[in-house]
């Protein structure tokens, strides 16, 4: 039987006909456009404005399918506290009165998160703003870092990669974990050592790369077990946050640039790093955020040294970067699409009903006995007294009345956080049921 | 997925110039080249057998199919009615006045061959797949430069090779698909000059599509004339002896089905698919005329492939309305024919339109894609004598394109191909899901593979009982050789206790099994008696 759609296409006919097109349009690329590229990619501010502002346009473009993501980790509660602790103007809250019904296991909130999303709040009123923000900042900042090493044109192509790498669908944009400040100040130390170097004398100059790549080092052999954590470096799952798949053979001709001193530099400070992150027990793509830059850096060199091979080099490369944007393209669509990820869906199912309900509202958590405590739901604003939403762990009827009298004058209701489609309902009626 | 697409598209890219050469001193080598196709489909199909063994016949088309194969092995073309035929009762298969299939001759040919000479019918359905693969590029040689002729044949390969529906089923496909390939490969080539081999063999493609699509074979009667109306309009008796020697292959087609009609209904202008028309309401009338009502007791399954056609016809007759929303659902089975990126070929080709013999050939196709609407469903082999105007359509496109577009266009056809042979190749991937139009990941839905190796593992002659049960859905199991008698396994319907065991005293040394499809697995126990209700249809 055909699929069902009109034109009797698949998934996989739909990818190879858009493919195709994409290819169609890269064949038109001539000697002219060329010049026109190259031009361009002189004009930093114009190219940095354009990386600043083209991943924040293209995410908004998305918000009719896909709005703002709403908090979904953990680690997401603990950098949205961190904001609204910050927009209170401190740095800690007191302790609740009634602790116990608020204990959630959650990461240390990062301060440079917090603060992304505060300004965010501040400036438009939502946290995620800030996110966005800070991905256009990144891109920006990523072709800022490349102009220190490769020719413009190239600088230009490493951006590109960065928007379609990090940018409208990446998981930092689509989450408030965090990851684009650690990367942007990835960029600034390895941009800014380049352009130090060129204009200090040779002994400081080594002595300041030897530095740079000394501190991952230095937090390896600080590790009395460090070695023990290599065989997570094979982990190349990691790596495929970094990498669209076709970069992949950029990454293996990367090799034949490791003839250069600074080539040699970036691969031992990739290495290090990479080992120094391996050290944290989470070894999430966030610990090698820094090194973000540097992963685009390989990825552009490696195309530049394909590019260079007789005859078949350029076609190559227009290959991979065809196959590049194809990529980007379906990217939402694949099964782990960073931008409809994790719990949104019922998430912003449960937030639409609580917006239907008046006044103050205290609602009882309860989970299952499959509960994964990543799929936390206990979350609470700084001030939690005064917040219009109060969430709570069901703690029994008979505990729970206590928090209840607490918060007299709260609607009160009951989820059961763990359905497959989850919907708060009255606590009272809930209760007489049970 | 686009991993692997870069890495095929760059080896590709490597060796494209050294193909390139090497293929344009080919192309002019007719027979060197017909060989090459034919033997790549066939021996790439032969590399996925240990992933994809022999396909499975899984359906009443099939098995239909199968019988004809048989029937045409023993070399009749009925078989006498079995005494107690009613437990034999199936879809697609006539009982009385003979037990035949109620398909025309030429699939059947095609399986009877593989079976004659190597022992599977499915052999013959392998070979049919190379042959129109070597027929499309000789067709094309016809239309366009040699080179083009044989970038056409590796589309074939690509399109209608190994990981095509019709090379895993035994509905065929290829074998309609070869005529359309004779006919509209010989028509150019006597426009050039009125050789009588090229009307034999226009004969041949004719013939052999009043074999396997008779009713098609109106379209393309009226296709080959229109060609000859203009081709020949001022040196008309060139074409007398060339049209006659095709005219006596076309008798000698037409004779065949006649002796077959006869054969199989005892009337010669009574086809086979008519008379089941009558006995059992199946196949449907086309949408202009009323719905057929049956004339005999059918049993279950028979009554439920009877509802399940009616309903797609409709109650009534046709209406304009009806005919173009059809139409449009339609035009889904265009990628059947064309792979994603040849639909880039389609819009420079319409630049050939200025000539008209490609007005004529498009005008040929929607005359097929027109006429074959009027049935009520759809399959691609109904419109399998295009395929090869298709293939036209693409390379002429094609060659129209500028050399860089053209070169990734053929690319990717062929990066696509490498990339799902591969993955067939390799092992089972849950990427197959992302993939339209393919019947070699088809499975064994229905579980019967452990079935055919439970009875496969006793010795002796077997008799299955096969009870479906109320929640049945349209599934055939009985299916049974042209010589029921001899047959090591003889599938029946399940009549109930009194009347199973008049046929359990008829085969007295089998070893009765009652087969229950519907359980899921299906299950296989010995015979143990019971009754079950035939259903009447009026």
């Amino acid at each position: 039987m055909p699929p069902d759609s009109t034109v009797g296409f698949a998934a996989a006919d739909w990818v190879l006909f858009f493919v195709t097109g994409l290819f169609l349009l890269a064949v038109g690329w001539n000697a002219r456009l060329q010049q026109s590229f190259e031009r361009f990619a002189e004009r930093r501010y114009r190219c940095a404005g354009l990386f600043f502002v083209l991943p924040m346009v293209l995410r908004l473009a998305l918000l009719v399918n896909d709005p703002q993501p709403v908090p979904d980790s953990a680690q997401d509660f603990s950098n949205m506290l961190m904001a609204d602790t910050l927009l209170h103007g401190r740095l800690t809250n007191p302790p609740h009165a009634l602790p116990e019904f608020f204990e959630t296991q959650r990461p240390p909130s990062s301060l440079d998160m917090g603060l992304t999303l505060a300004m965010g709040r501040f400036v438009t009123g939502e946290p995620w703003a800030g996110v966005l923000l800070a991905s256009g900042v990144f891109c920006a900042g990523c072709y800022w870092m490349l102009r220190g090493w490769v020719s413009p044109e190239w600088a230009l192509l490493g951006g590109m990669l960065a928007v379609m790498e990090f940018g409208p669908l990446c998981r930092w944009a689509n989450s408030y974990s965090g990851g684009y400040m650690t990367a942007i100040g990835g960029c600034v130390v390895f941009g800014a050592l380049p352009r130090l170097s060129s204009r200090i004398r040779t002994p400081w100059r080594m002595a300041l790369w030897a530095l740079a790549a000394m501190t991952p080092l230095v937090l390896i052999v600080a590790s009395k077990n460090a070695l023990s954590h290599v065989p997570t470096l094979a982990s190349l799952a990691v790596y495929r946050f970094f990498f669209l798949p076709p970069l992949y053979l950029a990454l293996a001709s990367f090799a034949v640039s490791l003839r250069k001193m600074r080539m040699r530099w970036v691969a031992a400070t990739v290495a290090a790093c990479a080992l120094a992150a391996s050290i944290s027990p989470g070894y999430q793509p966030n610990a090698l955020a820094s090194l973000t830059c540097l992963f685009v850096l390989i990825s552009v060199v490696g195309l530049r040294q394909i590019s260079r091979v007789r005859t078949l080099g350029g076609e190559i490369v227009r290959v991979l970067m065809v196959l590049c944007v194809a990529q980007f393209l379906f990217l939402p669509y694949e099964p782990a699409g960073s931008v409809r990820q994790g719990n949104q869906q019922r998430r912003n199912l449960v937030r639409r009903e609580l917006e239907k309900i008046n006044g103050p509202l205290l609602i009882f958590v309860r989970y299952g006995l499959r509960h994964l405590k990543q799929n936390e739901w206990v979350w609470n604003d700084a001030n939690i007294d005064s917040a219009r939403v109060v969430w709570a762990h069901d703690l029994g009827a008979e505990k729970n009345e206590e928090l209840m009298r607490y918060y007299p004058s709260r609607k009160v209701l009951w989820l059961k956080a763990d359905e497959f489609i989850p919907r708060p309902v009255p606590y009272q009626a809930q209760k007489n049921l049970e | 997925m686009v991993f692997s697409l870069a890495i095929i598209l760059i080896g590709l890219l490597a060796v494209r110039k050294l193909a390139a050469s090497l293929a344009l001193r080919m192309s002019e080598h007719t027979g060197l080249c017909m060989g090459l196709l034919f033997s790549l489909a066939v021996v790439l199909r032969v590399v996925l057998l240990p992933r994809h063994p022999v396909p499975m016949a899984s359906g009443a088309d099939d098995f239909s199919y199968l019988l004809l194969g048989d029937t045409l092995a023993h070399f009749r073309l009925a078989n006498a009615m079995h005494p107690l035929h009613e437990f034999f009762e199936a879809v697609f298969i006539l009982q009385q006045p003979k037990y035949a299939s109620i398909y025309p001759l030429g699939q059947g040919i095609v399986l009877a061959f593989g079976k004659l000479v190597f022992g599977s019918y499915w052999t013959g359905v392998l070979l049919a797949s190379g042959v129109l693969c070597a027929l499309c590029y000789w067709m094309l040689r016809g239309w366009v430069a040699p080179i083009w002729a044989l970038a056409g044949g590796l589309l074939a390969v690509m399109e209608f090779g190994p990981l095509n529906p019709w090379v895993n089923s035994y509905w065929g496909g290829s074998a309609s698909a070869s005529a359309g390939c004779l006919v509209f490969g010989a028509l150019p080539r006597l426009r050039k000059s009125q050789r009588i081999r090229d009307g034999l063999l226009l004969g041949l493609g004719v013939g052999l599509e009043i074999l396997t699509r008779p009713f098609e074979t109106v379209f393309l009667g009226v296709a080959v004339l229109a060609y000859c109306a203009v081709a020949f309009r001022d040196e008309w008796r060139g074409f007398v002896k060339p049209g006659t020697a095709a005219l006596c292959i076309v008798a000698a087609a037409l004779g065949l089905t006649l002796l077959q009609n006869k054969a199989v209904t005892q009337s010669w202008l009574t086809m086979p698919y008519m008379l089941s028309r009558y006995q059992y309401g199946v196949p449907a009338t086309l949408t202009f005329q009323a719905n057929a009502v049956p004339h005999r007791q059918m049993t279950a399954e028979q009554a439920l492939d009877y509802q399940a056609q009616s309903k797609i016809h409709g109650p009534g007759t046709d209406s304009f309305g009806m005919y173009l929303r059809r139409l449009a659902y339609r035009f889904r089975y265009l990628r059947f024919f064309l792979l994603p990126p040849l639909y880039f070929a389609l819009l420079p080709f319409a630049r050939s339109l200025r000539d008209w013999r490609y007005v004529w050939a498009v005008g040929t196709t929607v005359l097929f894609a027109l006429g074959t609407n009027f049935y009520p469903y759809f399959y691609p082999q109904y419109l399998a004598a295009m395929t090869c105007l298709l293939l036209l359509f693409s390379v002429e496109g094609l060659a129209r394109l500028a050399e860089g577009p053209r070169m990734f266009v053929w690319l990717l056809c062929a990066a696509s191909f490498v990339f799902w042979f591969a993955v067939y190749l390799l092992p089972p991937s849950s990427i197959t899901t992302y993939q339209s139009w393919n019947y070699i990941n088809w499975g064994d839905p229905q579980g019967r593979t452990a079935v055919e190796d439970q009875l496969a593992q006793n010795q002796g002659q077997q008799l299955v009982f096969v009870r479906y049960s109320a929640a049945h859905r349209f599934e055939e199991w009985i299916h049974n050789e042209a010589d029921i008698d001899g047959a090591r396994i003889v599938w029946a319907n399940d009549l109930g206790t009194e009347k199973n065991e008049k046929l359990l005293r008829y085969y007295p040394k089998r070893t009765a099994w009652l087969l229950e499809p519907d359980a899921r697995p299906p299950t296989l126990n010995p015979y143990a008696s019971e009754t079950s209700p035939f259903i009447t249809v009026h």
